[in-house]
Formats: C-alpha cells, sequence, structure tokens
C-alpha cells in the first residue's frame, strides 16, 4: 500500500482535482458564504459613498486571471449601477479595459427570476438556460400575459412554446447594463476610457488632471465634454479608486501615488495568490479594502445581497479542491513519517 | 564624453523627479506634465519596438525550420489574425470578428494556461510538501488553516477556522510580508542611488 501510495501517478493526482471541480459544478452543491472583515471594509468603502459620487475603477488585470477578477468586476459594476454611483473606469493593462467593457455589454450576468420578470417588463432580453434542454440558451418573451420561450433544439419538440419560470431553470441576461432596472448611459453613468499606456505615468498625470489624463474614451472620443467628467479636475475630486489588480502596475501603484500623495481612498480586489502583499496596506489603513481572490469576490457578492453571482457559483467547486489538496499532503506526509520511521 | 553625458542627464533627471515627488513647487509642474508626456510616447513607441521584435525572432525561427517552428508560425498567424481584425474590422462590435476571437479564442485559452497552476500545486504539494522540522509542521498547519479558512467549507467544519486563519493573514503573515517589502525598498533605494551616482552604469549598454 504504501509503495503503491508513494509511486502514485502524477496523472491521478490531476484527474482527482478536476473531479473535485467538475462533480460539484454538475451536483450543483451550494454553500453559505461569511464575509471576512476584509471585504467588509471594501463593502463599507463603497456603501460609505453618496448616490452621484464617482468611482474610479482601473482595469489592471488580463484575461489569464479573469476567472478570480472578474467576478469582482460584474459585482462591483453591478452595485455601482444600483446605487447611482458613477464610474469610470481605465485599463493599465493592455486587455483589462475591454474585459471590463465585455463585463458591461456582453458576459452573463445571472440573475433572480424575480428580477428576470421585472427586466422583461422593461423590454429587456432575458435568457433561460433549461435544466431539460441542458445548455441550450433561449430568450424569454411576454406572450399573452405569459412568459414563455421557444424551445427550438429539444429533439421532437420544435418550435413548441414553453412556460418561463420552472424553479429548475436559471435566468441571465448579457452585460451588467442590461441587469439594472434603469437606464445605464455611457458618458453619464459610466465612462470606459480604455487602454493608456504609460504605466504609472498615467496616475501620477492623474493625479492633477485627470480629463487630460484620460483624454479620450475606448472608441477614441474625446472625453472633455462628456457629462460624467463634468466638475472633474484632480484625482481628489474622486470619491474612490478601486484597483481590479493581478500584478504591476495595479493596486500598489495607486496606493503609493493616489492614496500617499493626494490622500484618495483606494481599494482593490486582487488574485488570492497574490493577497499577501497587500495586508501591510491594508493594516496600515493606506487601502480602504481588499476583495482577495474569488473567495472575497464571493464575499463581496453575499455583502451586496447578489447571491446568483459567479464567484458564489465557484465557491463549492474550490471549497471540494481545497479539500482534495488538503488530503494529499496529508497522504504525502503519512508516507514519509511511515519512511522514516522504517528507517 | 560619450558616458558622461548621459550620466549627467541621468542624475539630473533623477534628481529633480525626486525632488517634484517630495515638494512639488508650482512653477515646475509644467515640466513634469511635459516628462510624463514623454515617458508616455515613449512607452507607446516600446509597444511597437516590442511588437516588431518579437515577430523577427519568430520569423528567424521559422527560416531556421527548427523543431519548434510550428509554434512560431502559430504565433505569427494569430498575431496577424488579430491585428487585422483589430484594425480592418470593427473591433468595438461585440458580434465582430475581433471581440469574437477575443471572447472565443483568447479568454478560454489564458483562463486554462492559469488554471493548470492548481494541478501543480497540487502534485508539487503532495510530492514536496513535508513536516520534517519544527518549522515546517508550523507552515504546514497554517497552510491548512488557511485554505480552510479561504473557502465556505472551513467554516461549516469548524467555525473558528476562518478567524484563525484571519489572524494569520493580518498578523503573522503581514509581518513577514512587510519586512519582506522594507527589504525590497532598500534594495531598491541602493540600486536607484548607484545609477543615479553612475556606480551602475549596464544600461548605457556596451563595456566600460
Amino acid at each position: 500500500m504504501l509503495e503503491f501510495l508513494k509511486k502514485i501517478d502524477r496523472r491521478v493526482i490531476y484527474l482527482c482535482i478536476a473531479l473535485s471541480v467538475i462533480i460539484p459544478m454538475l451536483v450543483g452543491v451550494e454553500f453559505p458564504v461569511p464575509t471576512s472583515p476584509m471585504t467588509d471594509q471594501v463593502y463599507e468603502a463603497f456603501n460609505n459613498l453618496e448616490p452621484g459620487s464617482t468611482v474610479i475603477i482601473s482595469a489592471d488585470y488580463d484575461a489569464g486571471s479573469q476567472a478570480e477578477i472578474q467576478p469582482m468586476t460584474l459585482a462591483i459594476l453591478k452595485y455601482c449601477f444600483e446605487n447611482n454611483i458613477k464610474v469610470i473606469v481605465l485599463g493599465l493593462w493592455p486587455l483589462g479595459a475591454n474585459l471590463v467593457e465585455n463585463a458591461l455589454y456582453n458576459d452573463k450576468v445571472k440573475i433572480s427570476p424575480d428580477r428576470a420578470k421585472a427586466l422583461i417588463a422593461e423590454g429587456k432580453k432575458v435568457f433561460v438556460i433549461s435544466k431539460d434542454t441542458a445548455s441550450c440558451e433561449m430568450t424569454i418573451e411576454e406572450r399573452d400575459g405569459k412568459f414563455v420561450y421557444v424551445d427550438e433544439r429539444e429533439e421532437g419538440k420544435d418550435g413548441e412554446e414553453c412556460l418561463a419560470f420552472s424553479p429548475e431553470d436559471s435566468y441571465y441576461v448579457k452585460g451588467v447594463i442590461n441587469a439594472i432596472d434603469r437606464e445605464v448611459k455611457p458618458g453619464i453613468d459610466y465612462l470606459n476610457t480604455g487602454y493608456k499606456a504609460g504605466q504609472v505615468v498615467v496616475i501620477t498625470q492623474m493625479l492633477e488632471d485627470v480629463v487630460g489624463a484620460l483624454e479620450t474614451d475606448i472608441s477614441g472620443e474625446p472625453i472633455k465634454d462628456m457629462e460624467i467628467v463634468k466638475g472633474l479636475k484632480t484625482i481628489n475630486d474622486i470619491d474612490l479608486i478601486f484597483s481590479l489588480s493581478s500584478g504591476t502596475p495595479g493596486a500598489k501603484e495607486w496606493v503609493v501615488y493616489a492614496n500617499g500623495k493626494k490622500n484618495v481612498p483606494v481599494a482593490c480586489g486582487v488574485t488570492a495568490v497574490s493577497a499577501t502583499e497587500f495586508l501591510p496596506y491594508l493594516n496600515s489603513g493606506q487601502l480602504s479594502g481588499m476583495l482577495a481572490g474569488l473567495a472575497g469576490a464571493a464575499e463581496f457578492e453575499t455583502a451586496t445581497g447578489y447571491d446568483q453571482g459567479k464567484a458564489t457559483e465557484g465557491m463549492s467547486p474550490q471549497s471540494f479542491a481545497h479539500l482534495v489538496i488538503i488530503l494529499f499532503i496529508v497522504v504525502g506526509n503519512i508516507i514519509f513519517l511511515l519512511e522514516k520511521k522504517k528507517s | 564624453m560619450k558616458r558622461t553625458i548621459p550620466l549627467i542627464i541621468t542624475f539630473l533627471s533623477a534628481l529633480v523627479m525626486i525632488i517634484i515627488y517630495f515638494i512639488n513647487p508650482a512653477h515646475v509642474q509644467k515640466f513634469e506634465n511635459g516628462v510624463f508626456e514623454w515617458i508616455r510616447i515613449i512607452g507607446a513607441f516600446a509597444l511597437f519596438l516590442g511588437l516588431f521584435n518579437l515577430l523577427i525572432s519568430h520569423f528567424i525561427k521559422v527560416r531556421r525550420n527548427g523543431m519548434n517552428a510550428v509554434y512560431s508560425i502559430a504565433l505569427i498567424v494569430a498575431f496577424f489574425a488579430i491585428v487585422i481584425s483589430g484594425i480592418f474590422f470593427d473591433s468595438e462590435n461585440p458580434d465582430g470578428t475581433f471581440q469574437f476571437m477575443f471572447n472565443n479564442i483568447y479568454r478560454p485559452l489564458s483562463s486554462t494556461m492559469f488554471s493548470l497552476l492548481a494541478f501543480y500545486v497540487a502534485s508539487a504539494a503532495f510530492r514536496a510538501f513535508r513536516a520534517k522540522t519544527k518549522e515546517a509542521s508550523f507552515l504546514l498547519v497554517a497552510a491548512f488553516i488557511v485554505m480552510l479558512g479561504r473557502v465556505p467549507i472551513g467554516t461549516m467544519i469548524w467555525g473558528k477556522i476562518p478567524v484563525i486563519s484571519n489572524w494569520i493573514m493580518a498578523y503573522p503573515a503581514a509581518a513577514a510580508q512587510s519586512a519582506i517589502m522594507i527589504g525590497a525598498a532598500l534594495g531598491a533605494i541602493s540600486v536607484s542611488l548607484k545609477i543615479m551616482l553612475g556606480i551602475e552604469r549596464t544600461y548605457l549598454g556596451g563595456e566600460e
């Protein structure tokens, strides 16, 4: 037995990890997600903002870390729009702002059946993923007072109208702006200024002249006459900076320059592996809060009452994966101790 | 002379930037903004230079027809596909070619590469994470607590696990991290001073 465990193939370990992620996702295990003090601080930072406040979201990540960071982007944008907080996005990383643009218009945002009904009534497009038809995506429409979707894919049911809102179906919209029950307008409620080359220099320029440093939006249009930037001069006119950060430049640079020089509140969302780097800033109060990895994103979803979020869904696979890794470490140590005893 | 002038420029630029950071008198604001503009322009050109270099090095690999030429061909094809679709097709259209490639090729591939870490970490932890000494045992226990404390199942096992995990993160981990950061910052200051004073000259290129 000892020899078998000692020579266990690495592919067996890989398979166990894969199964620990896949099975909870298929079974749909759900865990309640309690919040941590770090996440509570982020929630407080957002919750203390008055309606009409302006937040800068710095998208300092790319697709490699989107599994952890993108759920934060979705949850934060949703919270800001729901609470009438203006959002200015910039990317210190080339692909960051594009990922936020996808969160705004393209990424799936899961919603509750009640919210789905309200959005359909407002004329917004809502999709359904039916349990019967696996991953088929169908648009819900209101016909003769009934919510229906046309099932075009299930065998033998071509074109048949199905009643929506069975308890097993799940609902989503494309893009955060479609999940909000009011119209969110570009240039007024939010502004995506795209990638800004220059790394830390962009931040230092923004300290004295936000509009001059950002100059254009993601499509190249000048931003100086847009409503969202009216009255915006220096970085001190910004109420909160939130850096979605997976490296350099990122949260650290915002802390050093925007908080260190101008005392503007800075909070961040980072990958779990880099969370330790920011603990000293959090303890010193230079960071107003931190979301650490997917768990941080799930906690923020809990804090904001969004229990349908992507991160919350990801907590059960992550829980089981952690358990499997711990199990392997324990087994590895038992083998080590038995061998030591033998020798 | 060939080296003296760049050294003087480096010294003066660094000195001015340090003074501006701490004092920032109003009349040097314009100068500071000018310098920042230069840096951003140079940064933008550096991007082009980097792309050009990348292409050239992979074209050379393809011409040499080495064992890994196929990867270089994949890179060149992907490069032109993205650039052409980004420039000549509507890159902002969510249903356009550029966004399609970004969302359906680049994003899943990048996530896959990142997620592979979980498999390697599990395998490496099984083989190498051993309680060989008292210190290693402490590390092992701390790792278990933090791993469980960061996921909801930890709370279900024992309600105090997240509390202990948060304490480990807030005190011992933060203290160690502060020490590392202070050490790295002192190192960075010393290298910067060496560059400023002309002791470290490798950035000028060539042999002294």
